[in-house]
């Protein structure tokens, strides 16, 4: 009898060690703050996401994916300036060191938002899923903001799947 | 030698008076260029430059060549309406800037003008959707590719053509200055990156007094 309860507290430990949420310890969850999507002209082909995303964790975390609903197609890009000339490239992912941080943002890195299926006006929150390396989710309600309000900082409502 | 000693003094006092009046016109020179204020971010030319002939089209569908160009001092920029990050930032840049400048008389406010390297898909409907969303008087350009060439090349201008997954969704990548023009049509100096409100406002004032 105390062989099998002790295998039963043994067998439950491993199931439950198996499960990466399960020990993550509370607030550790990697967050995305400060969103918003650039409001563009309604005839606009692409547009832009930008967020900061935290990574409070023990583990360093990618970003691999990314998807906003109402678009074509999302995908992850950096613009650089080299030499006065801007230049973008698809990035296939994003790293966050443990504990660190990354900014998408005007002029660096940003989601790109392809084709949307509808004209967006500002005050349109949009959901914004992040994927993991790991398979995780991370998604945000995000604002669609007038022009000129960038140095405003708009706080995303967060969900994570 | 009374003589000698009178022309001694004589040419002393030369020497004074010249000295005399080379070290005023050192402090009237000193005075002067303390008072010249120097751009902090923009490059000015040493003279203007002149651009050669070329034929576009604003976004009214009218003509847009040197006599366009003409008549006010400008703040031009070359971008594509299909970028997502880099040109709408610049609009919104210029936007903000041009707001703050609304103080000046009305003949020193500068025009913003957006010139496409990207003629193929910025149609002048493109841009008449695009470029006066950031504000009504900005104005968008397009026309020939080998027109525009003729403004990027007298500008030193690069930009390149680089793949996307489609057909459609090709970038471009492209010099990010804004260039300033005088009201001959001439540039008289340029914005490199980055660019901020502060440092355009701030700049364009500045060299607007000084060039006027």
């Amino acid at each position: 009898m105390k062989i099998a309860l002790i295998w039963t507290v043994v067998c439950l430990l491993l199931v439950a060690c198996d499960r990466q949420d399960a020990i993550t310890p509370i607030g550790m969850d990697p967050q995305i703050e400060n969103a918003w999507i650039r409001a563009a002209p309604p005839t606009a082909h692409m547009l832009a996401a930008y967020m900061d995303v935290t990574n409070p964790g023990p583990d360093d975390i990618r970003i691999v994916a990314a998807d906003c609903s109402g678009f074509k197609k999302t995908e992850i890009h950096r613009t650089e300036i080299i030499n006065d000339v801007a230049t973008m490239s698809r990035q296939q992912s994003v790293t966050i060191s443990a504990g660190g941080s990354v900014s998408f943002a005007p002029g660096g890195l940003h989601l790109m938002l392809h084709n949307p299926l509808a004209p967006l006006k500002p005050g349109m929150e949009i959901e914004c899923t992040l994927v993991l390396h790991n398979g995780t989710r991370l998604s945000a309600m995000v604002p669609v903001r007038e022009p000129g309000l960038d140095t405003d900082k708009h706080e995303a409502h967060l969900h994570s799947d | 030698m009374t003589q000698t000693k009178s022309t001694s003094a004589k040419t002393t006092l030369v020497y004074a008076l010249v000295a005399a009046i080379a070290v005023l016109a050192g402090l009237f020179v000193a005075a002067y260029t303390s008072q010249v204020r120097q751009p902090e971010h923009a490059l000015v030319f040493s003279a203007p430059r002149t651009l050669p002939d070329f034929s576009l089209i604003d976004h009214g569908g009218g003509q847009f060549g040197p006599q366009q160009l003409a008549g006010s001092w400008k703040l031009l920029f070359f971008g594509f309406t299909r970028c997502p990050d880099v040109c709408p930032t610049t609009l919104q840049t210029l936007a903000a800037a041009s707001r703050k400048l609304d103080d000046l008389p009305e003949p020193l406010r500068p025009s913003v003008i957006m010139v496409t390297v990207d003629p193929l898909r910025d149609t002048v409907e493109a841009l008449a959707a695009y470029v006066p969303y950031f504000d009504p008087d900005f104005v968008g350009v397009t026309g020939d590719m080998n027109q525009i060439q003729t403004l990027t090349q007298a500008m030193g201008v690069a930009y390149a053509y680089t793949p996307g997954t489609g057909s459609d969704d090709y970038g471009v990548e492209h010099t990010a200055s804004i260039f300033m023009l005088n009201p001959d049509g001439d540039v008289v100096a340029v914005f490199g990156t980055p660019h901020s409100v502060e440092g355009i406002e701030s700049d364009y004032r500045i060299i607007v007094g000084n060039l006027q």
